[in-house]
């Protein structure tokens, strides 16, 4: 039983809650409504014909367009004017009131006509002048369309320059970049020849020839002993003619040695060429180290 | 750290290719003679009295046998300046230098020698001097350019402009004329500074260059005598009883070490103080001691013993308490040491093949090469230099004098007055 009670209970606090809920719900709904409303913004005006905004100035001295402009107004026959005449003294005569009145009526038409005629003139010229302006307009229009086309023309023409230039400085980057292997990697297949040209019997019998040449060449000074060094740089150029001997350093200080190595290394010019070009060296670095 | 080292590595690895070099060493050479050409001087009529300068200096460097001079016939020109010389031409004959001078008299009198040296192997000027002489030197003048043409070529002073003297012998006993001369180191401008008839041996140059010690049998017995060689005034330095022989100068010159037999005819060697004539026995051996030459320092002498049974070379320390130590073993006869100026070698007389030769001896080695190639040759004497010896040999039984090249490759005889001549001995480097 204190279950169904409380079973009850519970049933009830939940009606009460989820009625509490709703109206809450209501309530807040409603707030936010009423905000809503009151903080709605103001409709947006959309402009109904598009086109370009003319300046306010420009259109000062031209007529409104035809289509805000009213119709002309159509010639209405005036009322007759009431005959006042009558309430003069003298009676003027009827005919002559009549041929008056006549002459009154084809005036004023007379009037008319040269009014319309000033209206319609007026109008055909406001209507050319508004010609001229929407002319002028349409001109614009037109310059200014051509001017942004120009422009943009202009802009793309600019873009693919400029993304043409980058495609061809990183297709030049690449093609350096190529290059240098390349050429890394001959220097690296010329030395690895080079190399093996050098531990050749070819070069072995070529530099034994240089030392025979050059030492037949060396007239020994008296100070030339063993234990005497002389370091001696020379160029050559293919062909074997010696372009340049210097004497880099000897072990004893004497002039007649470093004479005797110049003179040697010079006398022996031109060196044997090499069997294979390949193995031409410019630089040559001599010893000079005199045994017994 | 580690990635730049690498990158260094490669960095340097990459850049060696540029500076590659081909290394060879060259331990041998030549000792061929270097070709030089000698153009002729031109010429100062008559103040230069017709020398020929240009073939003094080529004949001293031809002596030395390091230079070869380029025959006049071959010359295409005759350029007297640097500035005239066709260097392209002159190396195309196979010239590694030129020599070219002018001989020009001076309002003193004196005549200007000017010499250029010019290296065509560089095309560079070596030497351009002037030598300024009295006309009677110019010979002098020419030995000097040598002088330093050698100096400059071969590494070592020339000894072209200096001295020797020798003994000529005229006539056939018992009419024979002795002279001491003394000539250039080329054999001219001989001068006879004593003239006996009486054997005159032994000549040794004080160490000045001034005087001269020799031996004169003047008075019919051995005497030792000083001579000055300007002056000619001589002095009586040894005459004991005896034999007085083989004088040598001590490198201060102010001792003479001399073969003395006394009274029982046993020759060994004494140091005479010439001072204060105080004698000091330097060997006491039964055999001969003799022929004593001071080591350049002063510090040994050298000198010849029989007392192995043959002659032989010994050498005496002179600090105290040493003893003579044999220093030629090749061959059974070595006679008359020479010390070389550098103290390094000794050329002496040697039995080689059954003919008497000059030998010279490496002291560090004790290796001895001939230098000679008579079959009579005998007193050997260094040139101041130690470039050349001098020496005596025979030639169709007359006595000549040579001098040979310290490697033996060059001999110059030299022009001597007719008769014998022997004993030459080279003068030492003149101040």
């Amino acid at each position: 039983m204190s279950r169904s009670r409380k079973s009850l209970t519970q049933g009830r606090w939940r009606a009460v809650a989820l009625s509490l809920m709703l109206h809450s719900a209501i309530v807040v709904a409603a707030v936010y409504g009423w905000f809503t409303w009151r903080h709605k913004p103001p409709p947006v005006e959309t402009l109904a014909v598009e086109g370009s905004v003319v300046d306010e100035r420009a259109l000062k001295n031209i007529s409104p367009p035809p289509k805000t402009e009213p119709p002309p107004p159509e010639p209405v026959p005036e009322p007759e004017p009431e005959p006042v005449e009558e309430q003069g003294p003298p009676k003027p005569d009827p005919a002559e009131i009549e041929r008056k009145k006549e002459e009154e009526r084809l005036a004023q038409e007379k009037l008319e006509q040269e009014k319309q005629a000033q209206e319609k003139l007026e109008a055909e010229k406001k209507e050319a002048e508004r010609k001229e302006a929407e002319r002028k307009e349409t001109e614009r229009l037109e310059a200014e369309k051509q001017a942004a086309a120009k422009a943009a023309a202009e802009k793309a023409a600019a873009e693919k320059k400029k993304s043409d230039e980058a495609a061809a400085k990183k297709a030049a980057e690449e093609k350096a970049r190529q290059a240098r292997q390349a050429e890394l990697r001959k220097m690296m297949e010329a030395e690895e020849r080079g190399n093996a040209l050098r531990n050749s019997d070819q070069a072995a019998r070529w530099h034994a020839a240089i030392v025979a040449r050059i030492e037949r060449a060396w007239i020994r000074p008296p100070s030339a002993q063993p234990g005497v060094t002389c370091i001696v740089s020379v160029s050559q150029v293919p062909g074997g003619e010696v372009t340049a001997v210097k004497v880099n350093s000897c072990s004893v200080a004497d002039a007649a040695l470093r004479e005797s190595v110049e003179a040697a290394v010079l006398r022996a010019s031109p060196l044997p060429p090499p069997p294979d070009p390949a193995l031409f060296e410019r630089n040559l670095e001599l010893t000079f180290a005199p045994q017994e | 750290m580690k990635k730049l080292a690498t990158s260094l590595l490669i960095l340097f690895g990459a850049a060696s290719p540029a500076f590659a070099q081909l290394k060879l060493t060259i331990t041998q050479g030549v000792t061929d003679p270097i070709n030089i050409a000698v153009v002729p001087f031109a010429r100062a009529v008559p103040a230069d009295g017709g020398t020929d300068v240009a073939a003094i200096i080529q004949r001293d460097l031809e002596s030395s046998g390091r230079f070869k001079g380029m025959p006049r016939t071959d010359m295409l020109g005759a350029p007297t300046t640097k500035a005239e010389v066709d260097i392209a031409g002159w190396k195309q004959q196979r010239n590694d230098y030129v020599v070219v001078g002018r001989v020009s008299a001076l309002s003193n009198g004196d005549v200007a020698v000017k010499a250029e040296l010019i290296n065509l192997l560089t095309g560079l000027s070596m030497m351009d001097k002037t030598w300024t002489v009295k006309p009677a030197s110019m010979r002098k003048a020419a030995h000097r350019v040598a002088d330093e043409i050698y100096k400059l070529i071969i590494g070592v002073p020339g000894a072209f402009d200096t001295r020797i003297a020798y003994v000529s012998v005229d006539g056939k006993p018992p009419n024979q004329k002795y002279q001491l001369i003394v000539a250039d180191a080329d054999g001219e401008n001989a001068l006879a500074i004593l003239t006996r008839d009486r054997p005159l041996m032994s000549p040794a140059w004080s160490p000045d260059g001034t005087k001269l010690a020799y031996v004169s049998f003047e008075n019919r017995v051995s005497s030792v005598w000083v001579q000055d060689i300007f002056t000619t005034q001589r002095s009586r330095v040894s005459a004991r009883a005896g034999i007085n022989g083989a004088p040598t100068w001590s490198p201060d010159g102010r001792k003479l070490a001399l073969t003395l037999s006394g009274s029982n005819g046993n020759l060994d060697i004494y140091l005479l103080d010439l001072s204060n004539q105080q004698l000091t026995r330097l060997t006491d051996d039964p055999g001969i001691d003799t022929e004593a030459n001071f080591a350049p320092d002063g510090s040994a002498i050298y000198f010849t013993s029989d007392r192995p049974g043959s002659p032989q070379i010994y050498r005496l320390g002179l600090g105290s308490g040493e003893r003579p130590k044999r220093v030629t073993f090749t061959g059974t006869y070595n006679a008359r040491p020479r010390v070389s100026p550098d103290g390094k070698q000794l050329a002496v007389l040697t039995l080689d093949n059954g003919a008497y030769r000059i030998g010279i001896q490496d002291l560090a080695t004790g290796t001895m090469s001939i230098l000679s190639k008579g079959r009579q040759d005998e007193s050997p004497s260094f040139a101041p230099n130690g470039a050349m010896v001098i020496l005596a040999g025979r030639e169709r039984g007359q006595g000549i004098l040579q001098t040979v090249s310290i490697d033996g490759q060059t001999s110059f005889k030299l022009n001597a007055d007719a008769g014998e001549v022997r004993e030459p001995v080279w003068g030492p480097y003149l101040k």
